[in-house]
């Protein structure tokens, strides 16, 4: 395989297939996509173009589009509007479009947090952090090159591994537990039985500044099928994004008891130099290299 | 081209059907161009998985100058930069740190491509990035060197040399085995 023409015809000729869990994967994942994006279309063609063709646009439709125009960016700004109730479905949707997240448990009466998670939608990575003092452990996903370092405060080491599909699927489950935010993993999963309401905020403790208080309380399984257990999730809510910014859980196992707080999450939004900065803290910028993180990254400036 | 257009407007409207028909008739190449690019099936199955996803998302704003193949095939090397870049720099400090080898010669990918084939990917994976996209893009994906040069904003005869110097090199590496 030496002459040009040679490698030329073997280069035409290299082929590959998917495999069939690829094409279901990726046909599953591009339907779901395909709902939001024909859905989104106009909105985003609107956004794209500038306003002076927007106003010929505009002043070319025909007046019923016009009028919907008109309900949609009224509908829009409600939204907005500091005092518009949103529902469960809202938070959750507000929360997964977050690009950066820092969410925060504790126990109930508890100061220090027993896990941290950082998500970077942005740089594609997760960052844990568990246990506390020396025996404090980080675990970083890099998914972008699927490389999983975890770092160990008591031997001050730092162990690195290939990230297998098994271990995100983990990944996932394990994250979706700890994160203590929302108790169902969409709007979906809400039973049936759940209420979700407004809270009076004169009967809340805690204040947090700028939400307001949401409870969604339903019925769950309990150590006996006899006896179902009452759950309740706090939200505190920002009043303007509709992101969470705290969530209390309770629980009680007979409809008379009151309430049991168990624990509490605070979540923040840093952004993505932050988590890059705190990375580059916990892992140690490269021996070499001063000033060059070990870890890079998906820098969303490069999309 | 009139099918793939209607194909198209149907998938404007929300048509699964016409998405699973366009994955269908695009993935084997995109996927051999991705792993061509970056000699990592893995990685080239993501790049794959994330064109098609964010291909169907934006589909509402969809507006194609050229044809859908070369629409996707770019999409397929922008993303396959962006793994590249980050995966080289991130190798190369772990490397340096003694903490894990290249994963170049990985089991799982040796048995993904024939004998003959492994040898020529390995050989594409030696060249310049900028080299071994005008051959992959001019050889596997079937684009002309215009085509090539448009989509990478620079001249033909930029994207020819290119080409002349990164089959050179190919044919040396290539001698040496």
């Amino acid at each position: 395989m030496n002459s040009p023409d040679h490698i030329e015809r073997a280069i035409a000729q290299l082929h590959l297939r998917t495999r069939a869990e690829t094409d279901r994967r990726i046909l599953d994942d591009a339907s779901a996509a395909l709902q939001g994006g024909v859905q989104k279309g106009p909105l985003e063609v609107g956004f794209d173009i500038g306003v002076w063709r927007t106003a010929l646009t505009i002043r070319m439709a025909k007046p019923a589009l016009v009028a919907a125009a008109i309900l949609v960016a009224i509908a829009l700004l409600l939204r907005v509007l500091p005092g518009a109730q949103p529902t469960i479905g809202e938070v959750h949707r507000a929360f997964a479009k977050a690009e950066n997240t820092c969410v925060t448990t504790f126990q109930a009466g508890k100061t220090e947090p027993f896990q941290q998670l950082w998500t970077s939608q942005t740089l594609n990575v997760k960052l844990f952090k568990v246990g506390a003092g020396n025996q404090t452990q980080f675990a970083l996903w890099d998914m972008p090159i699927r490389v999983k370092m975890t770092k160990f405060l008591a031997s001050d080491s730092v162990q690195t591994e290939a990230i297998t599909d098994q271990m995100l699927a983990e990944l996932d489950k394990s994250a979706a537990q700890s994160v203590r935010l929302f108790p169902f993993s969409d709007a979906n999963g809400v039973p049936e039985d759940a209420q979700w309401s407004a809270v009076d905020q004169s009967q809340v403790a805690t204040r947090v500044p700028e939400t307001k208080v949401y409870d969604l309380a339903w019925t769950a399984a309990g150590a006996a099928p006899e006896a179902p257990a009452r759950r309740k999730c706090r939200l505190f809510v920002d009043i303007r994004t509709h992101l969470p910014k705290r969530a209390e859980w309770y629980a009680k196992s007979r409809p008379e008891d009151e309430y049991t707080f168990e624990t509490f999450t605070l979540v923040s939004y840093p952004s993505e130099s932050e988590i890059q900065d705190l990375i580059r803290a916990t892992f140690g910028p490269h021996p070499g290299q001063p000033d060059e993180p070990e870890y890079i990254g998906t820098p969303g400036t490069e999309r | 081209m009139l099918e793939e257009r209607r194909l198209i407007g149907e998938l404007k409207r929300g048509d699964k059907e016409a998405l699973r028909q366009i994955y269908m008739e695009h993935k084997d190449n995109l996927l051999t161009i991705a792993a061509s690019l970056l000699h990592d099936p893995h990685a080239a199955e993501d790049v794959l998985h994330d064109v098609f996803v964010s291909f169907a998302a934006a589909v509402g704003g969809l507006q194609l100058r050229g044809g859908l193949k070369n629409y996707l095939v770019a999409s397929v090397v922008n993303r396959a930069r962006d793994v590249f870049r980050k995966k080289r720099h991130h190798l190369v400090e772990l490397e340096q740190a003694g903490q894990v080898a290249s994963d170049s010669d990985g089991p799982e990918r040796l048995a993904v491509f024939g004998e003959e084939s492994r040898l020529l990917t390995d050989a594409l994976a030696q060249i310049p990035m900028e080299q071994r996209e005008t051959i992959v893009l001019h050889l596997t994906g079937g684009m002309k060197f215009k085509e090539i040069a448009r989509m990478q904003g620079i001249a033909i005869s930029t994207v020819q040399g290119r080409y002349r110097y990164g089959l050179e090199k190919l044919r040396m590496i290539l001698r040496d085995r």
